[in-house]
């Protein structure tokens, strides 16, 4: 009954969702993204010289050995470290076969043989990506990469279940350790071979003790994926079979329970999909002992500014994770890019430092408008309540927009302020403040100038192109949502070049007409940029106003309806 | 039916989907002080309805006058007096009850807010809420602040689109109290969308029965019940509904 129930689940799923696909694909939005996906894999997997340069078909499998072997040592850290791994049911599986006529064994294989068609799905892929680069048997690989697969999930739900009947913190200790020994293992094992800078070093690398004892029982759960013929095949796959029965049989045998453990995880999985990654906070973490604001909001006055208020708590309180991820990766690209930049970057000491803060401003002045989406593209499912108020249709797109421009436009200024003050000297070059002042004041202007037609460029895509940009919270869609985004994002880079362009050929203009009339490089450089900026917000303002009729016919239902 | 004190009227309402029909040639007046419920079956076209006189979404077709004034050519004044509760309540996920409030006070410029604000969130027990984010609330609560942020500026024309939804039998009592007191003590007019039929009999003073985007008949019970015929002696709005209603009919909503 299991088995039919499960082939029955993964027949119905998998028909549903190719026909879904297969339905979308009759709409160009749709089929764009489909084609540049196959062109991207075609191309870089399968057309080019992938793995021409790793050596021999023998040294290519060893490498892969080794790779699947560590592979497999993530997977079990991972499973030994996150909780629930191999009962993370869904709250429909909870509340339509929980209640049904299984066992627990029973609910288990459903899961664990759910992810086994999910994993062959996996291998089909990866098959087609590497296998001709790296000399697999396609037919080998897939099963065997189907095996290596159903083993770790066996012993992750195995290893699940036994901890969940630990209900100390020292249920963590395993995975603690098993984390710690893999670099540990892995820099006496680089002591001792003295690194691997070449791919084909790492078979050596891994075959070192005392990486090799993390390693050596891995490899012959990947054994069977690298096989050349039937013989080898049925020979590498014993161990790996009786790896997965022992694990099956404890399961069996063991009979314990994961029902509270499930329940508590379907309800995340739940949360997390309707959320996104925001729906793990405590809930207690949602009352906000001191609710601060920025500044007071006067009980009357214009309605914009009561929106720049709103979106300006709500970045407040934004996850500090998400904060503290855009400023980290922003300081490890800037920093990548100043020490390989070499002598493009120059200067030392305080000018250096200066210099990565600006490279941190490029990358905050490019992701910031995509990261901090607390604008319209967050509260279109709101529309309602806020179509429902007298707030006309351009204050309240210019007061969404600007919220995000503050707080993108303060932490710009901070920075830039802070990089000109440490800007002094470069080489022979002395940046005096009678040459960074006028500098520094144009950039603001145009700093503040480039975030409002951006976040306006995005916002008012929200609003013309409802299907073509993520909208909400909660988890990001699905592949097949890649084409309106590639669509939409085109859409978007035509929408800002025509608006910038004005801008940028009466700023040219104007510096042209300054150094003309004798004016320094500098001051007429300033002048210029302070020049365009006017323009590029003037284009901005133009756009909300055009698209205040939009606003007003906007019905998100309508939208979707239309879409799907 | 006198309309010279309406605050509703709506004439000729159409909403049109591409293919779909959600709201066909509706008719109807709902006087200031005067609860009516609009009833139909699922995806009879109530929420389109009301969002097209919220001002929410513009009809295909149809006169829209809320409040004394035409909703297509001055919708500012129209919004200034109306409020619309949607059946899921939206907030806004990192405000507070208290900044939620606050937000909506300055939207509709109320110097006294703080004060409004303090007797709402006292009506609906949600005075220790007020620190709270929306995620801490559970539905029911996310539901009465919704109702207090449309309540705020005391509106003289209220949609309500399943309002008691979530609510606990306090929730719904005191939720009934608060919807009957603004009509008949400070003259709004309201029209509340619900499927609990015996909430719709208790509070209001008329209905109008949709389907397919139609109207089928409106007016008072007493009215109804002298229309049609093959009604038990003493009917009930149950009675009624399922009497105009009951065959099998598509969908109309695309929502």
């Amino acid at each position: 009954m299991l088995i039919k129930s499960v082939l029955y689940y993964l027949g119905c799923t998998t028909r549903n969702r190719v026909l879904g696909i297969a339905r979308r694909m009759r709409q160009p939005k749709y089929l764009i993204g489909v084609i540049a996906i196959v062109a991207y894999v075609y191309f870089f997997f399968v057309k080019s010289d992938l793995g021409d340069s790793l050596g021999g078909p023998s040294e290519k499998r060893q490498m892969a050995e080794a790779g699947l072997a560590l592979m497999a040592l993530v997977q079990i850290a991972a499973a030994w470290l996150v909780q629930g791994r191999g009962i993370a049911f869904r709250e429909s599986e909870v509340q339509f076969l929980f209640p049904r006529p299984f066992s627990r064994f029973q609910l288990l294989m459903f899961k664990w043989l759910v992810g086994i068609g999910a994993q062959l799905f996996s291998a089909l892929i990866l098959a087609l990506l590497f296998a001709r680069g790296v000399a697999f048997e396609l037919h080998y690989f897939v099963l065997g990469f189907v095996l290596f697969q159903a083993v770790l999930s066996a012993h992750s739900l195995l290893f699940t279940l036994c901890r969940s009947q630990i209900k100390t913190r020292a249920r963590y200790l395993p995975g603690i350790a098993l984390v710690v020994s893999i670099p540990v293992c892995a820099v006496f094992t680089w002591e001792t071979t003295g690194g691997a800078t070449d791919p084909r070093e790492l078979i050596d690398f891994t075959n070192t003790r005392p990486l090799s004892h993390l390693l050596g029982p891995l490899k012959l759960l990947a054994a069977p994926i690298v096989a050349q013929t039937a013989v080898g095949f049925a020979k590498a796959s014993v161990i790996p079979l009786i790896v997965l029965l022992v694990h099956l049989i404890a399961i069996r045998i063991g009979n314990l329970s994961f029902e509270d453990e499930a329940l508590k995880l379907a309800a995340k999985i739940q949360e997390v999909r309707r959320s996104g990654l925001r729906g793990l906070r405590s809930k207690k973490k949602l009352v906000l002992a001191k609710p601060g604001s920025p500044w007071p909001l006067a009980p009357v006055g214009q309605d914009w500014i009561a929106l720049v208020w709103k979106n300006v708590i709500s970045i407040s309180r934004l996850s500090r994770q998400t904060i503290f991820r855009i400023v980290g990766a922003a300081f490890i690209l800037a920093y990548v890019v100043s020490t390989r930049g070499g002598d493009l970057w120059g200067g030392v000491g305080a000018t250096r430092v200066g210099f990565i803060l600006l490279a941190v401003l490029g990358y905050v002045t490019v992701l910031g408008p995509s990261l901090l989406r607390v604008d319209l593209r967050i509260d279109i499912p709101h529309f309602d309540v806020l179509k429902s108020m007298p707030i006309r249709a351009r204050s309240l797109i210019f007061g969404e927009v600007m919220g995000t421009v503050v707080v993108l436009w303060f932490i710009q200024v901070v920075v830039c302020v802070i990089a000109a003050i440490f800007i002094t000297q470069e080489d022979e070059q002395v940046f005096g403040w009678d040459m960074k002042a006028p500098l520094l004041g144009a950039m603001l202007c145009f700093l503040l100038a480039f975030d409002f037609l951006i976040l306006t460029g995005e916002n008012l895509l929200a609003l013309w192109m409802p299907g073509f940009v993520r909208l909400g919270r909660g988890a990001k869609p699905s592949l097949d949502q890649m084409g309106p985004y590639i669509v939409g994002g085109l859409a978007k880079l035509i929408g800002m070049f025509i608006l910038s362009l004005p801008a940028a050929l009466f700023g040219t203009a104007i510096g042209y007409a300054c150094h003309w009339l004798q004016l320094s490089e500098v001051h007429s450089i300033s002048i210029g940029i302070v020049s365009g900026s006017i323009i590029l917000a003037w284009a901005g303002f133009a756009a909300i106003q055009l698209s205040e009729s939009r606003y007003n016919r906007f019905d998100l239902s309508s939208e979707r309806a239309t879409a799907e | 039916m006198n309309s010279t004190n309406a605050l509703i009227q709506v004439t000729g309402l159409t909403k049109r989907y591409d293919e779909l029909l959600a709201a066909n040639n509706l008719d109807f007046v709902v006087p200031a002080g005067t609860i009516m419920g609009l009833l139909g079956p699922n995806g009879a076209g109530k929420t389109t309805s009301m969002r097209c006189m919220a001002g929410i979404i513009p009809p295909t077709a149809g006169r829209l006058i809320i409040g004394g004034y035409d909703l297509a050519a001055d919708p500012m004044h129209v919004k200034q007096q109306i409020a619309f509760v949607p059946d899921t309540p939206h907030l806004f996920e990192y405000l507070t009850v208290e900044e939620h409030l606050r937000f909506a006070g300055r939207v509709h410029d109320l110097p006294d807010v703080e004060a409004r604000m303090n007797r709402l969130l006292g009506e609906f027990e949600l005075e220790d809420k007020r620190s709270h984010l929306p995620g801490a609330l559970s539905r029911g609560m996310q539901q009465k602040a919704a109702i207090c942020m449309a309540f705020l500026h005391d509106p003289r024309v209220i949609f309500l689109d399943e309002p008691l939804t979530g609510l606990d039998p306090l929730g719904i009592r005191r939720m009934k109290n608060s919807i009957v007191h603004r009509a008949r003590e400070q003259g709004a007019a309201i029209i509340v969308s619900s499927h609990q039929l015996e909430l719709i009999e208790e509070i209001c003073d008329e209905i109008c029965i949709i389907q397919n985007g139609e109207k089928v008949i409106s007016g008072t019970l007493d009215f109804i019940h002298a229309e049609l015929e093959g009604l038990p002696d003493d009917p009930t709005i149950e009675d009624i509904f399922f009497h105009l209603t009951e065959r099998p009919t598509p969908a109309a909503e695309p929502n």
